[in-house]
């Protein structure tokens, strides 16, 4: 077995997604993910592949291209990764979107989570629930009733 | 009634590092406010993005995944598209909502079921929110008229009382009023105050906003168990907080790990308060410390400070006495009104920690007699020295050969910032003048946003008329055709 400062430095990773699909790549890539470098931990063999079961293969390279750009420190400056950040997000439609949002989560990567979140937050940002439930496609399972109870609890959210 | 340092127009003019080697930025500031570190790195709104994902992610609640992914999303729904954002766990949406004003988080209860209860949970409750919603609309103006309607008021007050009604949040890391309200709603405030607290708050900011706003804080704070030993408070800002001097020494002892301390314009309930000699700042975890416009009206003499691990202090005062004890870790001080030129003219009060301090932004206007020069501060690397307009038109008269010689020295100057440009004539010569001579300057930045408020961490700004802004940034484009090329002019 090396030891482990030089092995630290080169040492690969083999992620694998929900539909199988591996990704090879640097562990200072990986453990930005909370939750990989906690399976690290408790990893034998660093060589069999890291399941990251709910995500698929197509989210998981995004996710990986995400944290590959913020591994490497000092390369750009904040304000080069903060335009990165925002091409990034903006290439994205809407359920990619939900579903690096899901996998951010769930890999636990607090910068990815808070640039999507933040993404999405700008487009619920001073909608009316009807925008909000056309813009996401989200049915009004209230009846009348219930909608005006609402209304009636909250007014100052809905007075103009 | 004292003179409130916002309500002047003031010009604001830094520049990074006069006196020493390394000077690489510069920065106009023409605006009523000197809080640059907010104003300087963007507008209000991605300002306030930064500050809310600087905050650590709500509690994890039970996940919930309600999406299916091997489900074909074109299953359910005959125009292809599924409602996927509703299957986010909830912590996930509760972070979404605390990104969007509190109006707007309000509303989503209509949204459907799944979204009826989400915005309860919100742990930030900042009711200080210029985007979108009308109230913060309304605290705009409230800069400009002292007094407000009462029907405005009795609207905030309701709508921050159904707020909390309604939050079931476990506890609070914000809970911010800003909105000017006078003694009439006290029982509201002592109420909000206590319900904070009773939330473990960690971030509690009380802005009144009005200069003749009595509402005695003594009462709500001393008689709170949640103060007898508060663990969780780390950040309090209290303005126009009618307040006593044994009330903040409470607050300094009690509140052990009170982090950051504003006090603006907080005055005591007697016109002729009874005089305090010092008042005495003892604090470990104390790192920032903002004081504005207090010690006049509290009639406190003098300052003591021993705070090994402050780092930032900001002293706007007219008191000259202040004693520093225990500095070590000081890089970032702020200093204006009558206090500034005392400490120009007798730097030794500074001599303790001047050589450890990294950005220093001085009153000028108060100091412009000192004769001998510019004090050398060797790490200073951001140096501001805010300028009335006054002083500012003096550039209007041709520069001096040793004013051309100055900026020439200046090797190391690459950025002049501009911030609150609108247009005008002296400050546009001025600029020319500048990317003329200063050779090295690589960028300039126009941010025609005019920062608002002194010595408050959120931005606010007060332009929020759109045509003034169109108005500044053509006129900014117009002399970025004048610039000298080779100059990267950036307009915000």
């Amino acid at each position: 077995m090396a030891s482990t400062s030089t092995s630290t430095l080169s040492r690969k990773l083999i992620l694998k997604s929900s539909d199988g699909e591996k990704f090879e790549v640097d562990e200072n890539v990986a453990m930005q993910s909370q939750t990989i470098k906690h399976m690290i931990e408790d990893l034998d063999d660093i060589n069999s592949p890291i399941p990251v079961s709910i995500v698929t293969g197509t989210i998981l390279s995004k996710v990986i291209e995400y944290c590959k750009k913020h591994a490497t420190e000092d390369s750009d400056s904040d304000e080069q990764l903060k335009q990165w950040d925002k091409e990034y997000a903006n290439n994205m439609d809407l359920n990619t979107l939900y579903y690096l949002l899901l996998a951010a989560n769930y890999m636990e990567i607090k910068g990815l989570l808070e640039l999507i979140t933040q993404c999405v937050a700008d487009m619920i940002k001073g909608k009316s629930p009807e925008e909000i439930r056309a813009h996401f496609n989200i049915k009004n399972d209230f009846t009348p009733q219930e909608e005006a109870n609402i209304r009636n609890e909250n007014p100052w959210a809905f007075e103009n | 009634r004292f003179d409130s340092p916002k309500k002047k127009k003031k010009l604001l003019f830094c520049l990074r590092n006069i006196a020493v080697n390394n000077a690489s930025y510069c920065c106009y500031c023409f605006a009523d406010s000197r809080r640059l570190q907010d104003d300087l790195t963007a507008g209000s709104s991605s300002l306030r993005v930064l500050r809310k994902e600087q905050q650590p992610m709500p509690p994890k609640q039970k996940r919930k995944l309600n999406i299916d992914l091997n489900k074909d999303p074109n299953e359910d729904d005959e125009s292809g598209n599924v409602d996927l954002i509703s299957g986010l766990p909830d912590d996930v949406l509760i972070l979404m909502l605390s990104l969007v004003d509190i109006k707007t988080a309000g509303r989503s209860s209509l949204v459907s079921k799944r979204w009826r209860h989400l915005w309860t949970n919100l742990m930030d409750l900042d009711f200080d929110n210029p985007e979108t919603s009308a109230i913060a609309n309304a605290m705009i103006i409230s800069f400009t008229c002292a007094s407000y309607g009462q029907p405005e008021m009795d609207n905030y007050v309701k709508c921050v009382n159904q707020v909390i009604n309604a939050s079931g949040a476990p506890y609070l890391k914000n809970f911010s009023i800003h909105f000017p309200l006078g003694i009439f709603y006290a029982a509201h405030i002592e109420n909000w105050v206590r319900f904070s607290l009773s939330k473990k708050v960690r971030n509690l900011e009380i802005n009144l906003m009005t200069a003749y706003s009595r509402i005695l804080f003594s009462n709500i704070i001393t008689t709170n168990p949640a103060m007898v030993v508060n663990t969780t408070l780390e950040s309090l800002l209290l303005s126009y907080i009618t307040i006593d001097v044994p009330l903040l020494e409470w607050v300094l002892s009690n509140c052990v790990n009170l982090q950051r301390l504003s006090l603006h314009c907080c005055k005591t309930r007697s016109h002729t308060p009874p005089k305090h000699p010092k008042l005495v700042v003892t604090s470990l975890k104390l790192k920032h410390l903002e004081i504005f416009s207090c010690f006049r009206p509290l009639n406190i003499q003098a300052l003591h400070i021993f705070a090994p691990n402050l780092t930032s202090f900001v002293f706007f005062e007219t008191i000259i006495d202040v004693e520093y004890h225990n500095v070590t870790s000081l890089v970032d001080a702020s200093f204006g009104r009558i206090h500034c030129r005392h400490i120009f003219h007798n730097l030794d009060i500074l001599s303790g920690f001047s050589s450890q301090l990294e950005k220093l932004s001085i009153e000028w206007s108060m100091v412009r007699s000192a004769s001998g020069g510019f004090p050398t501060f060797v790490n200073v690397k951001q140096l501001e020295l805010p300028l009335y307009r006054s002083l500012f038109e003096g550039t209007n008269s041709a520069p001096k050969d040793a004013q051309v010689n100055a900026i020439r020295s200046h090797q190391h100057l690459k950025t002049i910032e501009y911030v609150g440009y609108g247009g005008c004539a002296s400050a546009s010569k001025l600029a020319l003048f500048l990317t003329w001579h200063a050779s090295m300057v690589s960028k300039f930045i126009f941010d025609p946003h005019r920062p608002l408020y002194v010595g408050k961490r959120t931005s606010v700004y007060s332009s929020v008329d759109k045509d003034k802004l169109k108005i500044a940034r053509s006129s900014a484009e117009l002399l970025a055709k004048q610039i000298r090329r080779g100059i990267d002019v950036v307009i915000l």
